[in-house]
């Protein structure tokens, strides 16, 4: 008898608390929004599940947490803390991008850094909220709206906040359609939703096979701790653009993204264990998160009213909003927007040049942020 | 320490200012230089066409291959061996990477993309002579032997136009 209730005792049921049962809900909120709803389902599916492995209660000292050296977890987890899983999406997400609205429009660049404001603007929150320089940095990428980029600068910087930040940017990018259309409406009249753009010029082969090369270079002598992910963005394009090496670019957008993004949500997840998540600093870097996108987009779409001032050609405001990079869902959502005006207006060929470009925007600002604090 | 003076000791307002500064300085260079990339080609691709007339120093080795057509055919003549002899090559070069048996129109695509000219009436050609094959299943082949066969060989009698 004894045996067996030493026996209960050590299993999960017997060590789990309240805040292991918290944190399974959470990862069962993940996995519903991913499953039933179909909000980010690639990335909130593993992060969802990596939720429930990293708060199964375990014996400390068995080598089976991600936090415990030599465990299964740990090796895994090495990826996300030394910033290798990072640059592979990267490369993936490279060798997937069509940069031709982006070549055809090239003043839309501009609302990409522009919603690059709320990544500086949350550094400034978090500073102010009593955040150290390095965590500041880490929590105000999040406004980038990029989980490689958020990842990557606060493995360098916070490698304590990865699992926070991780999962307080994938999560706002999964509500990327419920935060983004209040503030669109708010700062635009129906008259500037209502902006229909010409079409874009036709892009030549050779203009697209000149952007990596050139895009990197200049980005990456700007800002070069922006190298790991811009390199491997600019690279996996390049694969993509060349046409002759069409095997690699299929290798880099099919098997190596899949596998990353496996690895890397699951990791994510479980590094969200109860004791080290569930603390003070994770409801502030929750807070600041919500603000840093909701700031984001707001500055894409000002800046995009304050470009019609000066210029002839008119561009629809909404396409502001899309410069917070969570690509493809942004671009969406200024469509969906945008589409609830006028059926006939399609805004989601424009809505990819800040898109896309809010991806290298956020690459820079990061690697502008790690020079500046690491 | 927080508030303002936790933004001043960490010097949040200079890395703020110099990181967007940054960010805008950095994107907006990329747009100006992304915004001359039709100008930079076109340039290319004409002076590329005539480089003896913008480079007169380098002309010889610009002009290279594309003095060598004339001089072998004498004037008014197009040299239709030669082109097929290359487009078949190139066509090659591309079913070697797209596999057998392939589709046509996804080899034009690609071969269009490629900068191949006159690539319908090359195919045709091909198709003509049996060196691309059709087969049952809607896809083509290169005819077994036909890459032994010297172009030439094959394209005699019909030489010129």
């Amino acid at each position: 008898m004894e045996l067996l209730l030493e026996f209960i005792q050590n299993t999960g049921f017997g060590m789990a608390d309240f805040r292991h049962l918290v944190m399974i809900g959470v990862g069962l909120i993940f996995i519903y929004l991913g499953i039933a709803r179909h909000y980010e389902p690639l990335l909130l599916v593993p992060i969802g599940f990596g939720i429930l492995v990293g708060n199964i209660p375990v014996f400390k000292g068995l080598g089976l947490g991600i936090y415990e050296k030599g465990s299964v977890l740990n090796y895994l987890y090495f990826g996300v803390r030394q910033g290798v899983y990072p640059p592979l999406i990267f490369l993936g997400i490279g060798a997937m991008t069509d940069f031709s609205t982006l070549l055809a429009r090239p003043k839309l660049i501009l609302l990409g850094a522009a919603a690059q404001l709320g990544v500086f603007m949350t550094f400034l929150g978090a500073l102010f909220l009593g955040f150290l320089p390095k965590e500041a940095a880490s929590i105000g990428i999040i406004g980038g709206a990029d989980g490689p980029t958020a990842i990557f600068l606060s493995a360098k910087l916070a490698p304590h906040l990865v699992g926070p930040i991780a999962i307080a940017a994938y999560s706002y990018m999964a509500l990327v359609p419920v935060i983004q259309p209040p503030i669109m409406r708010l700062l635009t009249n129906r008259r500037e939703r209502l902006i229909r753009m010409s079409d874009p010029r036709e892009v030549s082969p050779q203009e697209k096979i000149l952007f990596p090369i050139v895009g990197f270079l200049l980005c990456c002598f700007l800002a070069p701790a922006a190298l790991p992910l811009l390199s491997m963005l600019f690279f996996g394009n390049l694969l993509k653009e060349c046409l002759v090496t069409e095997r690699l670019a299929k290798t880099a957008r099919t098997a190596v993204v899949d596998t990353v993004t496996i690895v890397l949500g699951l990791t994510v997840g479980a590094s969200t264990q109860a004791d080290v998540f569930l603390t003070g600093k994770s409801i502030g870097i929750f807070i600041l998160g919500a603000c840093s996108f909701m700031v984001a987009t707001a500055g894409g779409v000002i800046f995009a009213k304050v470009m019609n001032c000066f210029s002839r050609d008119k561009i629809n405001p909404l396409l502001g909003a899309a410069g917070v990079s969570a690509v493809p869902d942004s671009a969406r959502v200024v469509q969906m927007v945008g589409n609830r005006e006028d059926p006939s207006n399609y805004l989601l060929m424009h809505a990819m040049a800040p898109n896309v470009a809010g991806v290298i925007g956020s690459a820079i600002a990061a690697g502008v942020l790690w020079s500046f604090i690491g | 320490m927080g508030g303002f003076s936790g933004i001043s000791a960490g010097n949040g307002w200079i890395i703020s200012a110099l990181g967007i500064s940054v960010v805008f300085f950095g994107l907006a260079s990329l747009a100006f230089i992304i915004s001359y990339f039709p100008r930079a080609i076109n340039w290319w691709n004409d002076h590329a066409q005539t480089p003896r007339h913008v480079f007169p120093l380098l002309g010889g080795v610009f002009g290279k291959g594309r003095r060598k057509v004339p001089s072998i055919l004498g004037e008014g003549t197009i040299h239709e061996p030669g082109d097929i002899k290359d487009a078949e090559e190139a066509l090659r070069l591309l079913t070697a990477h797209m596999g057998e048996p392939f589709k046509l129109p996804r080899l034009i695509e690609v071969a269009e993309q490629r900068g191949l000219v006159r690539v319908h009436s090359v195919i045709n050609r091909l198709l003509v002579r049996g060196i691309i094959v059709g087969g049952a299943d809607g896809l083509f082949r290169w005819a077994k032997g036909s890459e032994n066969e010297g172009p030439l060989d094959r394209y005699n009698g019909d030489t010129t136009r």
